[in-house]
Formats: C-alpha cells, structure tokens, sequence
C-alpha cells in the first residue's frame, strides 16, 4: 500500500502491468481503528482452531477481494492482509481497463491505481461560465450531490475524514441547452490530487449535455469501502468520452396501462444513469388517452381509465423539466391513424370502435382508427399538436402510423365513397394512398403547431415500404422508426433508399416479450422472454454495415399490455442498460466482456 | 344498501383551478374531475363499463361507481379467491367500520383464542388497507364478528380439518357474521373470506373520502380439495429480505395457501443462522447482513401459523449444498463437502458452484444433527423437514479420493447402484438423526419428512431405500412424467409440482417456456389420496427482492386456486374474479404483474 507522504509502505498484490494501492490521508487514525480488530481476528482463528464451533456473531466483513486475471476473487480476510485489502468495490474498479463504468467511455481513458479517502460532508461543485443554460447547470450539480451518498449501504455512516472534492465544470457554450439530433454530446474528466488534502475533478464539455454526462460518470468514479468504513474515490483519471449515436432511447407506453407520475420520473433516473437521452412517450392509444388536451377536454375526460389515471399539462411540464435537466428529451408520440379509440368516442371521427370480432379489423382489442375523409378530423389534431407543443417543445416529434387496418377504413361505407370518388380501387394501393392522404393533411398541421418544420418519425409500416416509400413520405422529412426484425429486408431497402432509421428491431429491443399471451392462449407474438445479452449483442451498426451513418440510433421499446407501475422497473432494468452501453459506444465485443461490469451497474 | 342509478348522476367536471406559485414562476393547476364510468353487472359477462351520463341501460339498471364494487357482487361467486365449494351471495351493501367491529370468541376452546385474536387484528388490518389505511365514511352497522371453533388444537398438519361455513346477515342492530370450523385454521380462512367480501370505495372527485361497503345475505359452505398447498421459496440463490418474505406469505393467506416450502440453503450461500454452529452462516452467507437469525425464524413461523401457514424448511442434502460446508478442513474436521465451487462445474454439478455433503466423513452427519436440532426447534409442532435429496451427481461423489476409497470399504461398487447404496445410506443415517432428534424432544409418533423426486425415488430404486410411511415425495418432474402415477401406485404419499407449468423462473432462462395464469390454472392434478396436493417453485437465479413481487403473483393465486376449489370451470369465467384479487394484493402491499390492459380490467371477458 502507498501512503501519501512516506508514512508506510507496502505492496498490496504486485499486478501486470500496474500496482494498485490505497492512498489514506491519515495514518494514524487507520492504526487506531485497526488495532481492536486485529487483536478481535486474532483471537477468533485461535478459538475457531482449537475448540469451537460455537463462536460469538460477528457482523464485520470476513471476505477480501483480488483482481486475478481479470477477475475478483474472494479470500479470507486476516490481521495480516487487513491493512492492504479491498473491497469487491475497490477491486472491481481496477479489475479491467473500464473500471465499474457503465457505459464504458469510447475515448482515452486511465483510471489510474490510487483511491483517495474522501469525505463526503466536503463536496464541493463550482461553475466556471455563465450562461442561459444555468439553471439546468445548477439542477445538474445538485444531482451529482445527491448521487454520491447513495453508494454508501442502508444503515451505515461511513467516517467523515479524508480529502475534499471540488469538481469545477469547464462548459465550452453555456448559452446551449436545447436538445438536437446534431449535438455533441462529448466531455472530458480529470481527476488529479492536489497538495492541500483535496481533490480536483474537472469536466471540459461543448455544452450542458456534455457537462451532466462528465458529472454521472465522475459519481461512478466514488465507491464504498466496507472494510476500511469510508468513501473513496479514483485519483488520477483522464476519461475522453462521446457518444456513438445521437438518439439512445427508451419507449413507455402508458396508454394500455397507467404508470404514475413518480414512476415516470424515477425512469428518467436510471436513463441519465446510464446516459441515455431520448423518453419516448407513447402516451395514448385505442384502450385509453391519459394526456389531458387542454384543447379537447373530452378525449381524456371520456378516455382516461379513471379521472386520477391522467397526465395533467403540470404532470407533464414538470416530467419535461426533469427529463431535461437530466439530458433526457421527452418525445411525444401521438400515435395515429390507428391505435386510437377511447377518448373519441362521441367525436364521431373514428371508425370500427370496437369492433367485434377484433381479430377481423385490428391486432387487438379495442379496435379503433380515424377517419381520414372527415375536415373536423384535421382540426382536433391540430389541437393535440398545439397541446404537445406547449407542453413539450419538442425538437422532434413521432407521428405513429403503426399498424393501420384496411379491413377497419374499409368497413365504412363512407370511406369507401370517399375513396371511388378519388379513383381509388379498395385495395392496398388504394388504401395506402387514403392514408398518405391523411398523413400528408397531419403533417401539415403538425408543422403549423409547433410552428416549424420540425423531423417526424414513423413507424415502420406498409406506407414505408422501401420500394413506394418515396412515393408518400420525404427522406428529408421522415425518420423511420425500425420495429420489424433486424434480419429484415426492409431495413436494407430504406437504408439504400437514403432514410434515417431509430432501431428498434422487436427481436432484442421489445422489453414486453414472453411472459404470455395475454388474448388468446399460448405465449405473446414475440416470445420468448429477451435477456440483457441479447439487448447488448444487437449492434445498429452490424446490421447496417456500410449505411451505418444513416443510424441515428436505438431504442428498447416496453409496450405495456403486461406491466404497469409494480413492475415497470425490472421489466426495464437492468436490460435497458445494456441497450444504453450499446448505443453510447458501440463496443466491437459482446456481453460476455461486459458482465462483470453489468453486474455492478445493477 | 348503496347504489348509483341514472338519475342519481350528476355531469362531469368540476374544475378547481388550484394556483400554486413555485419557485421557477410556473403556475400548476389541478383538474378535479369525477369518473366518466360507471359499472354494470352483466349476467355471464362481468363488469362492463358505461358511461355515467346518457347511459344505454334501461331505467333502474344498478350501475356501481367502481369496478371493484361491482365485482364484488357480480358473477356467483363475485369477487372471492379462491372460489368457494358453495357461496351464496346477495347483492345488498352495507357501510361498515374497523372502529365499529367486535369479535366474539365465546365458542371456542381457551387454548384457541390468543390465536384467534391475532387472526382477528389481521382480519382489521386487511379491512384497513382497502381504504388504504383510513376509512372516513361512517358505519351503517356495526359487525359483530361470532367465531365458533370445536378443536383445541392448534396445530397445523396434513390432517388438519380446513373447512368452514359463513354467514353474514344484516339484523336491525349490527351485521352478524358468523364462521363455523373444526379448527382455528379453518375459521382463518373464514375470516379471510369475509375481507373479500369488503371493499373499499371512492366516491368523491377529490379521492379524499373512502367507506367500507360489505355485501350482506351470504351463505358459505367451504373446504380444501388438497390438504397441500404450498409455494416454495429460494433464499439462497439470491438473498430475500424477511420484510419481503413476510410480504409473500401475505399473499399466500389471501389466497389460502398453506405451507411456506422455504428452500432456505443451497450450494450458493446458507443464510440460515444455527446458533449451535455459527460457522455455516459466517461462511456460507453472502454478506454479514445477509442471515436470517434465529429470532427472525421464530417471529416468522409464528407470523404464518397467524395466517394458516405452516413453514417447511428444506436443507437440501446430500446435492446442492457447498458454501457455508467450506470449513471443515480449516477447523480440523475433514472436508464436510466435496468439489465446492469446482470447475469445470458442468462435469460435477447442474449450475455453479457445485458442492455435495460428504457422506464418507462422520462429521458431516454430526453437525447435520446440531442443524437439525436448531430447526426442530424453530419450525412448527410437529416438526415437517423437507431433506432436499434433489440432482445428486455421482461425478461430484466420484472426484473424491476419500469417497471412493470409502465405498470399497463398504463394499459398494463403483457403478450407479453403488452410488444409490452411498445415497440410501446416507438418507437412512440423516432420517435417523432426525428421528432421534425428535425422541429427545418429546414427539410421540414418528414424523414424515419431504424428499424431491430423483434417480433415488424412481421405482426400480425407491422401495429399497426409502419406506413410504415415512417419506412424502415431492415430484418436480414435467406434467406428463409418469412418475407421479407410479409412486402413488406404490402407495407413496406425493407432492406435484410438475416444473413445466408450476415453477415461475421458466421463461426466463434456456428453452425454458413461461406459463402464464392461464396454463397455470389449467394444470389439474390427479384425483387420488394419496395426492397430498401441490407447490408452485419460485427458484431465485434470476430474482431477487427487485423482480419477486411481479413473478410470483398473481400467478401464484392460480395455483391456490386449483388447490383449493380444484374447479372443472377454466381460466375464462375466472379472470373478472383474479383482476379483483390483483387489485386487492395491491391494497395489501404486494406489486403484482398486471393482468391485461387496463381497458380489458374494465371490460369484463372481451380479451379472451
């Protein structure tokens, strides 16, 4: 072990090709504390060799850890070792070149070999540049803060001796803080010991997003040492880190069930976690509208669950916020033609609501979709799309589009007036001009709502079929969101025909699959149940190959006929992780590099 | 009696707009709004939602504000689980009050009545929950609860007479509500039954307000089909907290389940504390914090007794026993286990780490005694041990010098024969010990003990080594196993727990397959007495306290309910009733998976 100052050394376990050690601030205070047990240890191998098997409880730790080939591996804590052991904290961070990172950074990185005790009622974050961005700056160090006292275990108090720990945050363009898909998201950390008991942690970055992502990786930088009782942080490091791919999502669908509030938010928790960036709100659909349209009251009055299972302009503000002070966008989706239903019913803009037999007229049930031919029709959208924009200020906004039913238009007769009279023949093709018409009125509107021409993202669907897709939607206009499998055709077809894909490929990223079916019997469509080892080998870029700058990114995707709030958090975690570290860095390796790491990200 | 109709509706929304100043300067403003549904009863359909205004329904339709108070009397047997053998139900509420409700214990043996009481205060508590705590509407009655029990014993075995009858009817001056049983057990249940028969209900736009609504002109008439109806727990693969464990018993005495199969050790850790060798936590245990002490044991046991549970703990031996055994060569006793955490483990055992007991070193069975005699002492009278004896790896046994050198001493061959000769030897030394334990102890009769189904209980080798008076054979093997049939055949007592539909960790790992509710319920177990009945396995590779909640329930409840009513009706007519139990689990404190979408919960059979 080396001691700043010279007090003592010793070598704790000589390694290949670096020397770990503990650095303590205070000697003296560790051989006052040290002393008690050794005797204590001493004492108990003696009882436990000659007679006992009876001996008194003891509730201090009796393992110690050591990296071994890549590996920590427990042993037998003594008198002897105490003085240089680890802990499995200690020993997992410098076990392997990422530490206990998660994501692993994709730049320069070097933990170095030092711990430095630190004192956890001195920790101090100071702001170098002002801007229009400060009040997400501030939020974001207030968080750093609250982070760190959660490494340390329930119930215990560790010392509060050792170094202080100033972090000053270098932000580049303190004036940035909206989302983009064009961002850098990219930072830089040191952390250096200084001569005055303290230790300065530094992050350069282009901007607010940057900064927060530098600040979660530093909070995974502190660990706790149960052994030796006190907080620790790694001393010298240099991480260089930027994201692989701009969009790193997660989808909640809250409209097949209710999730609270508070559930909604602890997800954005976990999500700045682990750095991804975009909360993608499927927020109504054809079994309930929980938005609350200031505009049009009765979609929610009539298609909320109950009056309390409602997401009100200050619910949703107040998520948009934190979302953002957490480098979390929150993108809208409002999911349309299909999937709607409840909230529309005395509109008289839909049609097949509820339709029986389901199966005939839609995946499941209730039925439901718009009617494209009505005028009023495009007026309530505009209104929803106001709604969202004041609410969400989006920089990008989903449209849906997700599985449309023909049989459904076509059990209208209106519609199929509609249609005769635009020379449309009642099959797909005619179909599918119906719903560019619709879309193309939509777009309209929503480009008149939110005041810009902000990008829309779609669902894969008939209407983005790679050989006519250029017929209905403009590449520069549309981003395809990607659900088929990721063996698909229709992959390689859109990328070759120049479109922007978000992966979402349901074979790795629907988090809903297996459990059961839960129409019917049997297992659910996509069975079986996906582990987190698949979630981490499914890489956007393997399955785009040359047209791999055409991916913006991924998303795991929980569709919530299944889960609500009981279960949401192990439905998304640790699996959503996996995804994140995936998109962060696009690792060339597989999960059986990373498990150990997953492990402690749990 | 309480009841919305058409006309009593008033319309929609009434907006309070709220203003808050906050520090950033926004506005927050609430929507205070009454529910847009009401609920309707309709005959062979459930609870189906309508529109509180402009209804469709003829003039003088019931129409109930929630779906759980329309579930509680709609359908013949409204909203109870598991289905009684025989319920009548009227459709008549009555607001009642914990403040307002009385036991009376008069008709039941002295011996009897401590536990009664503790049932009652459970019965209160479940009342409470439905309101979440608080009940703010006043009684119309009050209920004065009449409890009749004939035996005074206490004890809780496979012979213990579960049946009840209940009556609750309103009189001028209080809602009497009557359980008849043989045993305390059996007036559990009763009670239980009566909090199903209770739900809370939300009336006013704010949720403020809550009131206790009990249906009256009930006639009861029940009993088990199975005297066996358990859920096995693993706490070694992944450390459960008590507080959680606690939680799942809970739901266990929701769902009239009635043994808690707690695998308490395995080859990964021994969280189990003996305070006669201390050792085999302190180095078994993931972590200091990671032990149930034996204060902890004893404050469980006693908290499932209150809730008809009887705990079963399983050492699981000679197999899938390692750390927490690693210290016998340290302390000068020899190796107490064989190939703990050896490699590579797929040679030696089914999952790392491996471990066996060594059955070739007197020791072991000694400190095996000095266990057993910690759980004698812990676990309910009379004392059920369940002895493990599961995937028994003769490579394992094989890999030691000493074990082999020990067979030839013995005579046995080195051939799977021989390796069942070593196995019976060391069951019939265990059952022994366990025996002579109990002598001590002052059991009378000799006791059963539980063993899982093996290469040891297949028939060409059971009645060699184990008698069928004296081991219950609990059979994991997949449904269609004939395994089952030829032990009961044989006239073994058994235990089912075919692991293709029953075990909860499927799905999750391999090929495994996940059985949903569904599948879970459709499972039916043969009609035979010697059938003691079923478990439903949750092993805890994948799950810890995290993930518990949601795997085991409500699918658990499915298999209480097989055990249970044992009904010929499927999973349909069943699903308004589990969505009303899963609502109820809610209150109780348990995160059950949900069901379906919330739509299909308001829409009675319309996602089948």
């Amino acid at each position: 072990m080396e001691l700043e100052g010279g007090h003592r050394n010793s070598v704790i376990k000589r390694r290949n090709p670096i020397e770990f050690g503990l650095v303590f601030n205070d000697a003296k205070e560790m051989g006052l504390t040290m002393h008690p047990k050794s005797w204590w240890f001493n004492l108990l191998y003696i009882l436990a060799a000659v007679t006992c098997y009876t001996c008194a409880e003891d509730v201090t730790p009796v393992w110690r850890w050591s990296c071994e080939n890549g590996r920590c591996l427990k042993y037998p804590l003594n008198a002897e070792n105490l003085n240089t052991a680890l802990s499995l904290e200690a020993c997992k961070m410098f076990c392997n070149e990422y530490g206990t990172l998660w994501p692993r950074p994709t730049g320069e990185i070097s933990l170095g070999s030092h711990l430095a005790k630190i004192n956890i009622n001195s920790i101090h974050v100071e702001i170098t540049k002002r801007g229009k961005s400060d009040d997400l700056m501030n939020a974001a160090a207030q968080r750093f803060k609250t982070l760190i006292p959660l490494v340390i275990p329930k119930g215990t108090m560790p010392k509060s001796s050792g170094k202080a720990v100033v972090v000053y945050l270098v932000n580049e363009n303190p004036d940035e803080r909206e989302f983009s898909l064009h961002f850098d998201e990219g930072y830089e950390l040191r952390v250096a010991s200084m001569a005055d008991e303290k230790v300065n942690a530094t992050i350069f970055a282009k901007n607010f997003f940057g900064i927060r992502h530098g600040l979660e990786t530093l909070s995974q930088l502190v660990l706790y040492d149960d052994i030796r009782d006190h907080l620790l942080i790694v001393r010298d490091v240099t991480i260089l880190d930027r994201p692989v791919y701009p969009y790193r999502g997660l989808l909640l669908d809250t409209a097949r069930n209710y999730y609270s509030v508070d559930s909604l938010k602890s997800t954005i928790d976990a999500m700045a976690a682990n750095k991804l960036n975009t909360f993608h709100w499927h927020i109504t659909d054809s079994q309930s509208f929980p938005f609350v349209s200031t505009r049009r009251p009765n979609l929610t009055k009539y298609g909320a669950f109950t009056p309390q299972k409602v997401y009100t302009p200050a619910d949703v503000r107040n998520i948009v916020r934190y979302g953002h002070e957490r480098g979390v966008r929150v993108l809208p989706e409002f999911d349309a033609p299909a999937h709607v239903g409840e909230g529309w019913q005395d509109t008289g803009l839909t049609v097949c609501f509820k339709a029986e037999p389901w199966a005939s007229y839609c995946v499941e049930p209730p039925c439901g979709q718009l009617n494209p031919i009505k005028e009023e029709l495009y007026n309530v959208l505009e209104d929803i799309y106001r709604d969202m924009s004041d609410l969400f200020q989006p920089d990008i906004f989903h449209m849906g589009g997700d599985e449309v039913s023909e049989k459904c238009w076509n059990s209208s007769e209106e519609i199929q007036h509609f249609m005769i009279q635009n020379r449309w023949n009642l099959d797909s093709p005619g179909f599918l001009n119906l719903w560019n018409y619709f879309q193309s009125k939509a777009q309209e509107k929503a480009y008149k709502a939110f005041g810009k021409e902000l990008p829309l993202i779609l669902w894969t669907s008939t209407l983005t079929e790679f050989n006519t897709i250029s017929n209905y939607l403009d590449k520069n206009k549309y981003i395809i969101q990607v659900w088929t499998s990721g063996f698909d055709p229709q992959i390689k077809g859109l990328l070759e025909k120049g479109y922007n894909l978000i992966m979402s490929n349901y074979d790795a990223l629907y988090l809903d699959c297996g459990f059961s079916a839960w129409v019917g019997s049997g297992n659910n469509w996509c069975s079986p149940y996906i582990g987190w080892q698949k979630v981490y080998d499914n890489s956007p870029a393997e399955i785009a190959l040359e047209y791999k700058n055409q991916i913006l990114g991924g998303e795991a995707a929980l569709w919530s006929e299944q889960s609500d709030t009981s279960t949401l958090e192990n439905r998304l975690w640790p699996r959503s992780a996996a995804l994140a570290e995936r998109l962060w860095a696009e690792p060339a390796t597989k999960w059986i590099d990373a498990e150990h790491r997953m492990l402690h990200m749990r | 009696m309480f009841r919305v109709t058409r006309s009593a509706t008033e319309e929609g929304i009434l907006r309070h707009k709220i203003l808050h100043e906050v520090s950033a300067g926004l506005s927050i403003f609430f929507l205070v709004r009454r529910p847009s549904w009401v609920f309707q009863c309709v005959k062979d359909k459930g609870c189906r939602r309508q529109p509180r205004v402009n209804s469709t329904v003829p003039e003088g339709t019931v129409l109930y504000d929630t779906v759980d108070v329309c579930r509680t009397v709609c359908g013949a047997q409204g909203g109870l689980w598991p289905r009684p053998q025989s319920v009548t139900l009227g459709t008549h509420f009555v607001k009642i009050h914990p403040d307002s409700l009385r036991f009376d214990f008069v008709d039941a043996p002295t011996e009897t009545k401590e536990l009664l009481e503790e049932m009652g205060g459970v019965l209160t508590f479940n009342l409470l929950a439905e309101c979440g705590g608080t009940v703010t509407e006043a009684a119309e009655l009050p209920v004065a609860v009449y409890v009749s029990v004939k035996s005074s014993d206490v004890s809780l075995t496979w012979l213990t007479d579960e049946q009840y009858t209940l009556e609750v009817q309103s009189k001028t001056d209080e809602l009497s509500v009557r359980v008849t049983a043989e045993t305390v057990y059996g007036a559990r249940h009763g009670l239980e039954t009566f909090s199903q028969l209770v739900t809370g209900n939300r009336t006013d736009p704010t949720r403020t307000r809550c009131g206790l609504l009990a249906v009256t002109g009930v006639k009861i008439k029940d009993h088990p089909a199975y005297a066996h109806r358990g859920f096995l727990l693993d706490t070694s693969r992944n450390f459960i907290p008590m507080h959680d464990i606690k939680r799942m018993i809970d739901g266990m005495a929701t769902t009239k389940l009635n043994v808690f199969h707690w695998h308490v050790t395995d080859t990964h850790s021994f969280p189990l504390e003996s305070k006669r060798v201390p050792q085999f936590t302190r180095y078994g245990a993931y972590t200091p914090q990671e032990v149930y002490s034996t204060a902890e044991v004893n404050k469980l046991v006693q908290y499932a007794r209150v809730r008809g549970i009887r705990v079963v703990i399983e050492i699981d031996a000679p197999a899938h026993a390692g750390n927490g055994w690693q210290w016998g060569q340290e302390h000068g006793f020899g190796d107490l286990a064989v190939c703990v955490n050896a490699e590579p483990w797929r040679s030696l055992c089914i999952q790392p780490p491996c471990g066996q007991l060594n059955p070739a070193n007197s020791e072991v069975y000694r400190f095996l005694k000095e266990l057993y005699t910690d759980i004698a002492d812990a676990i309910p009278q009379p004392p059920l041990l369940h002895m493990g004896g599961d995937e028994v790896f003769m490579n394992c046994w094989n890999s030691s010098q000493e074990i082999v050198s020990y067979m030839t001493s013995r005579g046995y061959d080195l051939s799977t024969d021989g390796y069942m000769r070593l196995w019976g030897e060391f069951q019939s030394k265990v059952l022994d010990i366990w025996d002579d334990i109990l002598h001590e102890a002052g059991v009378k009769t000799k006791q059963p003990v539980m063993l899982w189904s093996s290469e040891l209980t297949q028939i060409r080798h059971i009645k060699r080594y184990l008698r069928k008076d004296r081991y219950v054979i609990e059979v994991w093997e997949p449904k269609e196993s004939p395994l089952l049939n030829q032990l009961t055949t044989l006239g073994y007592r058994v235990i089912s727990i075919p692991k293709n539909v029953w075990y909860l960790d499927h799905g999750f790992w391999g090929n495994t397959k996940y059985a949903n509710w569904r599948r879970i319920y459709e499972y039916k177990l043969p009609k035979n007495k010697f059938v003691l009945g079923g478990e439903v396995a949750m092993w805890t590779e994948f799950v810890d306290s995290q993930a518990l909640d949601g795997r085991v329930w409500p699918r658990t409840a499915s298999v209480a309910e097989r055990l249970w009513s044992d009904p010929s009706s499927s999973w349909r007519t069943s699903e308004p009733r589990l969505q009303r139990l899963r609502t109820r689990l809610v209150a109780r404190g348990l995160r059950p998976d949900v069901i379906n979408p919330g739509w299909c919960a308001q829409n009675d059979m319309r996602c089948t």
